[in-house]
């Protein structure tokens, strides 16, 4: 297993959008890049990548025809932010900034030293079904 | 009208077990008078709160918490279309990823097999764990779930009910929320196999919003199981499955031999990969799949705005669980460049060892049977106590016909010394739809 550094926890925080939020989360990383190592055992000498099931299917093409276009409000409805008929973003062009947040010696060391928690479970709740 | 009154009393009954995030009570009365007038017997319906309908559609993630999408699911429209009636929107694992239905925004699923307790419960499988609850109570003569590893068979097996997952393609994903655009199959819940098949051909049929859609071929099916070949896979029988899932099975292959089938052993050596292999592929659809939550046309926004990528990362951590984070973290290892052919590439190769297992296997047998899962529910406590490790275990019986395309059924086959359910589930060939729903239902009448 590679040892999980720093410059490898800043990447992975920049090309998912996500952020880690314990030595854990790291952890789970170590964990499932272990499970997937097991795949290195299976002899696939010959055999080309299965991308999808219907390899031989034709695959339509739509007609150049016009459609209906979604209403403007429709197409806004769920937007958070909005100013007249643009959404709107934070200023972009500023990379995400990824301090050194982690003791890598408590991920390396996971299986030894690590204590995970378990996720819990939330409360029941309903959310209001908008009858349209 | 009167069932569908009666589905909305049960359905409030049973509040306490979480099975809706959204009811949609006023809407299935809309729907039941609309179908009056059609000529169209009403029935109760349970949809999967991951296929889009115009009410709200959440996926059980506070992503899409205040969510309303401006069109619903095909295959939504078309059980509607026949008489279809929608109750409201079952809970679920967060999208789709898991095999418990316990760590949803909105709660968990508790199955109604037991007590609903507030700090411990009954585990109703997942991820399509309150469609699953929904048939079992009663509430709804059908629910739409979905399975991409295993998600509608495993509840069904958990809560005594049949979950019947088409061939890949049969039920059109458009409107499905996706989780593994290769392996989701919109999948059907419901109290027999002919029921199961009633519905498959209510709702099959390609679909032009769907380019991956195929139409079921009309094919014979079969009246009886003399002379039906029957593969038993010795892979299935490994040390995580239980003595009463193994009698269970056992007792399955014994009535298809009384029968007068012939049972024969067959080998799927790589089906002890399949967790690895659609760990990975599941991983890399996933990071791709959930780019598209940036909370700029939909879905929570964090408050932590000073920069549009900032933004991104806090609206995304704070609403997403960790299960979705793990795998998208994974997803985006196993696409890096020095990694891809290491692990993506590599598993996309094991996937198709395992379905040319699969069809070699049918080349010798019409049908393969094996258990659904390792056993009857756990409890919540004990799967928390495994840290939900407990899940790859159920996981493994149901993955490898997601990954081959196969249609596959869980048929509940009796019960564990506890007194909860246990499934056994078969496997077809690939269009093969029907003949598997006619030996389900040959099956089920004589047990």
């Amino acid at each position: 297993m590679p040892p999980i550094d720093s410059k490898l926890i800043a990447n992975l925080e920049r090309l998912s959008l996500v952020r880690f939020d314990s030595e854990q989360a790291v952890a789970n990383l170590r964990n499932a890049i272990r499970v997937a190592k097991r795949l290195e055992l299976v002899d696939t000498e010959g055999l080309e990548p299965m991308y999808t099931v219907w390899e031989d299917q034709e695959c339509p093409t739509f007609e150049d025809i016009e459609e209906e276009p979604l209403p403007i409000e429709e197409v806004f409805r769920n937007a958070p932010v909005r100013f007249d008929d643009f959404f709107v973003t934070p200023p972009g062009n500023v990379p995400l900034e990824s301090n050194e947040r982690f003791d890598l010696n408590v991920i390396n060391e996971w299986d030894t030293i690590g204590k995970p928690v378990a996720p819990q479970a939330k409360s029941t709740r309903l959310v209001e079904g908008k009858e349209k | 009208m009167h069932r569908i009154e009666s589905a909305i009393e049960k359905a409030v009954k049973f509040r306490s077990h979480g099975i809706f995030i959204s009811e949609t009570f006023e809407l299935a009365r809309r729907q039941a008078r609309d179908a009056i007038e059609k000529g169209l017997n009403p029935f109760p319906v349970a949809v999967k709160d991951c296929f889009l309908t115009s009410t709200s559609t959440t996926c059980a993630s506070q992503m899409l918490e205040n969510y309303t999408p401006p069109m619903n699911a095909t295959i939504v429209d078309r059980i509607v279309a026949r008489g279809g009636c929608i109750i409201g929107k079952t809970n679920l694992d967060e999208f789709c990823m898991g095999t418990s239905s316990a760590l949803g925004h909105f709660g968990p699923v508790k199955s109604a097999l037991s007590e609903a307790m507030s700090d411990d419960w009954l585990i109703p499988g997942g991820s399509s764990g309150g469609s699953a609850v929904a048939v079992q109570t009663g509430i709804a003569d059908l629910a739409l779930g979905s399975d991409t590893g295993g998600s509608t068979r495993n509840p069904a097996a958990f809560n005594g009910v049949f979950g019947f997952k088409p061939t890949y393609g049969v039920l059109s994903r458009s409107g499905l929320i996706p989780l593994v655009n290769s392996l989701d199959s919109p999948s059907i819940f419901t109290t027999s196999a002919e029921a199961c098949w009633k519905y498959l051909e209510m709702l099959a049929g390609i679909d032009a919003a769907d380019s991956t859609s195929v139409n079921l071929p009309e094919i014979q099916g079969i009246r009886s199981i003399e002379d039906l070949k029957v593969g038993i896979p010795a892979e299935y029988n490994n040390e995580c499955l239980s003595d009463d899932a193994w009698k269970l099975w056992n007792h399955a292959a014994n009535i298809l031999e009384r029968q007068k089938a012939q049972i024969i052993p067959i080998s799927l050596p790589t089906t002890k990969y399949s967790l690895a292999c659609y760990s990975v592929l599941s991983a890399a659809d996933i990071a791709s799949n959930m780019a598209r939550y940036d909370s700029v046309a939909y879905g929570h926004r964090s408050k932590m705005d000073n920069s549009t990528y900032e933004m991104y990362a806090s609206s995304r951590s704070e609403s997403l669980n960790t299960v979705v984070r793990k795998r998208i973290f994974a997803g985006n290892y196993m696409l890096m460049k020095q990694y891809r052919e290491l692990y993506l590439e590599k598993a996309l190769k094991v996937r198709r060892k395992i379905s040319n297992e699969i069809q070699d296997a049918f080349k010798k047998v019409d049908i393969i049977i094996t258990p659904t899962a390792t056993g009857t529910a756990p409890k919540y406590s004990e799967l928390r106590d495994t840290l939900f490790t407990k899940e790859d275990d159920d996981d493994y019986f149901t993955q490898a016909a997601n990954l081959a395309g196969i249609p596959a059924i869980s048929v509940p086959i009796g019960k564990g010394c506890n007194g909860l359910p246990i499934g056994v589930q078969l496997m077809a060939n690939k269009l093969q739809d029907k003949t598997l729903c006619n030996i389900a239902q040959l099956l089920c009448r004589v047990l």
